[in-house]
């Protein structure tokens, strides 16, 4: 018997302030067709004009509308690409109208947002999928060492997450008859070479803003809950954090289920602190062995004369994260699974960032709830 | 010539008579014989060998940790001070090649304000004494940033929480480390790495780093060269040093109090599963 060809998905992008990592990984897929972008007209004239530009780009339409075009383009999928503060209200509203999501990180910066993203996908029984990274090829390949075995049952692990880019001026170079710098408007112009994760009127540290991917490591290869943590936080490197009171630098002692451990280290270290992205890496501990994984890596080293000092000296390659993330969406929705990453999970790991961040406040563990 | 003696294993008098040629101004001798003590055993019986060859008027060089409490390592400054002789806190760790960089450069300023320190070692025995097990690392930790740890928090893990420990310290300024310490791993050459984050530069003292590939058999297996050596050397030679010129040496008794002091309120911090904070001399629970 013959199967027959599998759906493809029209797709929504509801709003793409951001770099469009998010959508242009959903367009790497055959099976996912992107065909208008949307948002509501309410929204200021930086963001149609941006939310244009990627339409102009993929020859879509631009609708400043959101239901209006969920109504009139026949799409079964939302990609969801705004501010963090409007991630949850436009994942609500595509999956109210039937839609599959697929949400750019972080869930929200509000837990209670998340919760209600939570109830709707429940609500509505679609799929949602929050981007991560966990289909690397390193992730990938430890993924698998785990599950044969490698190192026993897992006892212990350790993630470093360290984005080597400024954020604009260091800390300490704010005069003092100088205003304290506006995150909103540090955020628009960091567009122009992709470092706007933190995009918003509410400043978010890196906590908030990339925790979602190495909690998401810890989840998949732990496969267990987070129960309490213990965290330290602070602005240690870039003014923009400091002057607005959130962390640029955090360390965060993980305790699990099954008495599993862990700890996250995690920051915005500065253009000058790695050669590359930034030091990636995890540390696995089993009852039978360890894993010390560089997670860029295969990686390929280039150097040539006259080579900018920004350009990364190391080159991931072999990288299909972007094609396994949809592959995996579009099992789930044909075969009615979870995805790898799901509301679920993704508030589970949101509500691991707030109670980082409220022990880094207190000095305390503190449960995660 | 300065005449050091030797209290550790047979395996560690070995190891120090095999570097023992490249001392400048010092040897190996009998106890009897010598003008100092190099002491290496067993935590419990450190403050003992110690106060004993300080009475004897011999220098001595007492590795990490100096004493099983506080009072003991006050017990020993105690007695060296009254004796007249050079104390110096062993801790072949610092004088690492790999580990000396990462000093020279936050010295330097290359790195700016130190915020973040992470280690990562993992052995094949578990020492059953846990002083002994974490506080090298807590030392470093210090050593880094300078002065004591403000907030601690320690968590075992693995069977009866004995496989190992993850000890995350904060410091004045905003600081941080963690620590991870591993003790049960399978029988090898063991792992090291140390990352240290400035708030103007980084360094990245890994083993992961300098491992080199060896192929036999099935299996291609991953292999490093130990600078044990080099560390046990460089430290002895600072030991020799300060007493040859009469100076205080690269680390002092009160340091190896300190590293004593934070050393068992992570152990308070573990069995309690509570947070604990410095406040004045005093590290209570938070």
């Amino acid at each position: 018997m013959i199967s027959p060809e599998p759906r493809n998905f029209r797709c929504a992008v509801l709003s793409v302030v951001k770099h469009a990592y998010v959508p242009r990984g959903v367009a790497s897929h055959p099976r996912f067709e992107l065909v208008v972008v949307a948002d509501d007209e309410s929204q200021p004239e930086w963001i149609h004009e941006r939310n244009q530009r990627f339409a102009d780009e993929y020859n879509i339409p631009y609708v400043k509308n959101v239901e209006q075009a969920i109504r009139d383009y026949d799409v079964s999928v939302a990609v969801v690409s705004s501010e963090a503060e409007r991630h949850c209200d436009l994942s609500i509203r595509a999956a109210d109208a039937g839609l599959h999501v697929v949400q750019d990180k972080p869930m929200s910066n509000r837990l209670s947002e998340c919760d209600r993203l939570v109830d709707a996908v429940d609500r509505n029984q679609v799929k949602l999928l929050m981007w991560n990274r966990n289909f690397l090829p390193s992730v990938v390949h430890t993924h698998q060492l785990i599950q044969d075995g490698a190192v026993g049952e897992l006892t212990a692990i350790h993630v470093d997450f360290y984005f080597s880019k400024d954020a604009g001026p260091p800390k300490g170079s704010r005069k003092a008859d100088e205003p304290p710098i506006d995150w909103l408007e540090a955020q628009i112009a960091a567009h122009a070479d992709g470092s706007d994760g933190g995009v918003g009127h509410d400043p978010m540290g890196e906590l908030k803003i990339e925790g979602i991917y190495p909690l998401g490591y810890i989840r998949m290869l732990a496969g267990v809950e987070v129960k309490r943590v213990y965290a330290r936080t602070t602005a240690h490197f870039q003014q923009l954090h400091a002057d607005n009171n959130v962390d640029d630098l955090a360390t965060v002692t993980l305790e699990m289920e099954r008495g599993i451990i862990g700890s996250l280290c995690i920051g915005r270290i500065g253009a000058a602190s790695h050669p590359d992205i930034g030091e990636i890496k995890m540390h696995i501990i089993g009852t039978n062995g360890a894993l010390v994984i560089g997670e860029a890596r295969p990686e390929v080293s280039v150097y040539y004369r006259g080579q900018p000092s920004n350009e990364f000296r190391n080159r991931r390659v072999a990288v299909d994260n972007d094609y396994l993330l949809m592959e995996n969406f579009a099992h789930a929705i044909d075969d009615d699974r979870e995805t790898v990453l799901d509301a679920r999970a993704g508030r589970a790991i949101a509500a691991t960032v707030e109670a980082a961040i409220e022990s880094g406040r207190l000095g305390h563990p503190v449960s995660v709830t | 010539m300065i005449r050091v003696a030797l209290e550790a294993s047979d395996d560690l008098k070995q190891q120090y008579l095999a570097l023992s040629p490249r001392l400048n101004g010092g040897q190996i001798v009998e106890y009897s014989d010598a003008d100092a003590v190099l002491i290496e055993a067993d935590t419990d019986a450190h403050s003992k060998f110690a106060c004993q060859a300080a009475a004897a008027g011999k220098h001595v060089l007492i590795s990490t940790p100096v004493a099983s409490t506080v009072s003991d390592a006050d017990s020993v400054i105690e007695a060296c001070q009254s004796a007249g002789v050079r104390l110096m806190i062993g801790q072949h760790l610092r004088f690492h090649p790999s580990i000396a960089q990462v000093k020279e450069c936050l010295e330097s300023d290359k790195l700016g304000e130190p915020g973040l320190l992470r280690i990562h070692r993992w052995e094949t025995e578990t020492i059953t004494n846990g002083l002994s097990r974490i506080a090298p690392e807590l030392d470093l930790a210090l050593w880094m940033f300078g002065g004591p740890a403000t907030n601690i928090y320690a968590v075992g893990f693995g069977d009866s929480k004995q496989a190992g420990v993850q000890i995350h310290l904060g410091f004045a300024g905003g600081g941080m480390a963690i620590i991870d310490y591993a003790g049960q791993l399978p029988a090898n050459d063991g792992y090291y790495s140390l990352t240290m984050i400035g708030s103007t530069g980084a360094a990245y003292a890994d083993d992961h780093h300098n491992m080199q590939l060896h192929f036999s058999g099935q299996q291609t297996s991953a292999v490093k060269a130990s600078q044990d050596e080099v560390g046990r050397r460089n430290q002895l030679q600072e030991f020799i040093d300060a007493i040859e010129q009469n100076r205080e040496p690269a680390i002092t008794g009160a340091e190896g109090r300190l590293a004593v002091q934070v050393s068992t309120a992570a152990i308070e911090s573990m069995k309690a599963e509570r947070a604990m904070t410095r406040a004045g001399d005093i590290y209570d629970f938070a």
